[in-house]
């Protein structure tokens, strides 16, 4: 796939707003057939960079190409690009079916072609049957359908997709993510969503993309974006997260030997470190280990297999039950809150620690990202 | 107890609105000539009022006006709203504002300053005098009316219509006219029923050639109230009443 020619390509595309800056240098190419998502909190110009790749605005600097073409000065009406709107956007005053049929009729289609195309893809979203409706007549969840048939019918070479679930309640958003997948593997259609939904960004893209403050943070498969975040902003957008500060002591080879508070704990990191930088250690709450200091006690092979590079002492504050897991919460010796997820085990589902318990707080040895301390 | 209250004020509330009306509509069908005493029922007042060649006359004048003038106004009102609504141009906050300053003016205030204005143009009264003033009158209330439901509109129905392949004017004729539609024909029973009903500009900005029935009513009046008169009054709530509603349905439409 990265062997050919993108099929979107942007580079250094700024867009503002009189003094007001929407996005800076955003330099990024898409690949025919894939599902991209733009994951950001809002207002950091993710519903901007659709617009622009739509043609509802000009860029400020930079190039966009589709398909190879500079799409400088084309109007929208001129791209191989759709929109599913947030809002729908959906005609008021026409039927479902003319509605679907009208990015056909724009283009000047014969009347057998349009009935025959506006058919499939209604019955592609399942809403064969509704064509006499008005958009008013359905639900939320049948006008989002009717959007991205709409959009569809007219075969274009990206749809794009701004938050097109958000309006949905959350049964129908998880139906409607996994529809969306397998509307976007069935038809090839390369697929750019706008989300600020972290669960929804993974579930669904090829790709993700984290856009922060008009900037690309990070761009990569789910996997690797949760466990390799490039920085602080990644880390804790895509998930929760623990932090700890260290120090590094020494390095050796792949391994880095860091001093945390009284610790020396050996970790693993892609980076380069030299001796002395200051660090962060990212740790997800599911990767970490908490055991009471009295199991500890009572049980020496458990000792044995539970961290040999030491570990930190603190207090269970709280316990939060979530249904398949729960949350502890502990406040380490040191000061520092963590967040552990425990899952509940076969033979005692209830919330085994109680606020108060003294406990022990190690990870599973290779799960932690070290990243450059950040101011 | 606090629903027979309720009751109770609202009646009074419509009697107070509308006993005036009801007791006009039924004195003209009274068949005494003079007095205000019932001297039974009768049809005669309509059949003086069609066999009366000059009034049929002020009234087919006030019809034409009415409608003449509403569609000129629906035009100038429509397309005023669009751009205001479309474009951001020098000036536009001052456009809208005018509307509402002309809307609110009294029509006295209207009536003498385009006779003043007239008159400074040596223009003869008449006709159309009477209807650029009617038009003057009525574009405020369809711009205002129509940009209302521009307003009402998602903005990025427009910006779809774009993506699917529309340019400037298959957007105007598929997706912005069709979706006005209801408003601008409100704005234009609107328009017929001010330009109906108006007497004090018409008062001022038309000549002794072209004469409307209200102000043929107004000056019938001054030598008497007639029978007549009450069944003339009767036929135009008639009319009136029809465009009101059909007005209130046109904009509850597809809410």
């Amino acid at each position: 796939m990265n062997g050919s020619a993108p099929l979107v390509r942007l580079q250094q595309v700024c867009k503002r707003y009189g003094d007001q800056v929407a996005l800076v240098d955003v330099d990024l190419d898409i690949f025919n057939g894939e599902f991209v998502t733009i994951l950001g909190p809002s207002g950091c110009g993710k519903t901007t960079l659709l617009r622009l790749v739509a043609g509802f605005e000009p860029v400020s600097s930079g190039r966009i190409q589709l398909n190879g073409r500079d799409v400088a000065g084309l109007p929208p009406e001129k791209r191989e690009v759709n929109t599913v709107f947030q809002s729908y956007a959906l005609f008021p005053h026409m039927t479902v079916f003319d509605n679907v049929a009208f990015g056909l009729r724009m283009r000047g289609q014969a009347p057998e072609e349009i009935q025959r195309r506006v058919g499939d893809a209604l019955s592609l979203v399942q809403l064969t049957g509704f064509e006499a409706r008005r958009p008013h007549q359905l639900s939320g969840g049948q006008q989002q359908r009717v959007a991205v048939a709409r959009a569809i019918v007219n075969r274009p070479l990206v749809l794009l997709l701004d938050e097109p679930l958000s309006a949905l309640d959350y049964r129908l958003r998880k139906q409607m993510q996994l529809d969306l997948k397998h509307l976007q593997r069935r038809l090839g259609i390369t697929f750019i969503l706008v989300t600020h939904d972290q669960e929804e960004a993974f579930s669904m893209s090829d790709r993700v993309v984290v856009l922060n403050a008009g900037r690309i943070e990070q761009a990569g498969p789910p996997n690797e974006v949760y466990e390799q975040p490039r920085n602080l902003y990644v880390a804790r957008f895509v998930g929760e997260i623990n932090l700890l500060d260290g120090l590094v002591d020494r390095v050796e080879g792949e391994r880095v030997v860091l001093r945390i508070d009284h610790l020396n704990v050996r970790v693993k990191s892609n980076r380069t470190f030299a001796p002395s930088d200051r660090v962060h250690v990212l740790l997800r709450p599911e990767d970490l280990r908490v055991e009471t200091l009295k199991d500890l006690a009572d049980n020496p092979a458990l000792k044995n297999s539970f961290a040999d590079g030491g570990y930190f002492l603190g207090t269970v504050q709280e316990t939060i039950y979530k249904g398949a897991t729960y949350d502890v919460a502990v406040l380490l010796d040191n000061g520092r809150p963590i967040m552990a997820t425990e899952f509940f085990n076969a033979e005692d589902a209830t919330v085994y620690f109680r606020p108060g318990d003294r406990v022990a707080v190690s990870w599973i040895e290779g799960w932690e990202v070290l990243l450059p301390h950040e101011g | 107890m606090s629903r027979s209250l309720k009751i109770a004020y609202a009646t009074l509330v419509y009697l107070f609105l509308y006993l005036p009306l009801v007791v006009m509509v039924v004195y003209s069908f009274n068949a005494s000539r003079f007095s205000m005493q019932w001297k039974g029922f009768t049809l005669h007042w309509y059949d003086t009022l069609i066999h009366d060649a000059s009034l049929i006359q002020a009234a087919l004048h006030s019809l034409a006006i009415a409608a003449v003038s509403a569609t000129v106004a629906c035009f100038i009102g429509t397309v005023t709203a669009l751009a205001i609504h479309r474009w951001r141009f020098v000036g536009r906050k001052v456009i809208h504002a005018v509307l509402f300053v002309m809307m609110m003016s009294p029509d006295i205030v209207i009536g003498i300053s385009l006779l003043v204005l007239f008159m400074t143009l040596s223009l003869p009264l008449g006709f159309w005098t009477l209807l650029m003033a009617h038009v003057t009158l009525c574009v405020p209330f369809v711009a205002i009316t129509v940009h209302g439901r521009l307003q009402g509109f998602d903005p990025h129905v427009v910006e779809a219509a774009r993506d699917l392949g529309a340019g400037e004017y298959e957007v105007w004729r598929h997706i912005v006219l069709p979706m006005t539609m209801p408003a601008v024909l409100a704005g234009w029973f609107m328009s017929f029923t001010l330009s109906l009903d108006d007497v004090i500009i018409a008062f001022f900005t038309t000549g002794p050639t072209f004469e409307v029935l209200p102000l043929r009513i107004y000056s019938m009046v001054r030598l008497g109230l007639k029978p007549e008169i009450n069944a003339l009054c009767a036929a135009m709530i008639l009319i009136t009443a029809v465009a009101v509603v059909t007005t209130q349905g046109l904009l509850k439409e597809r809410k």
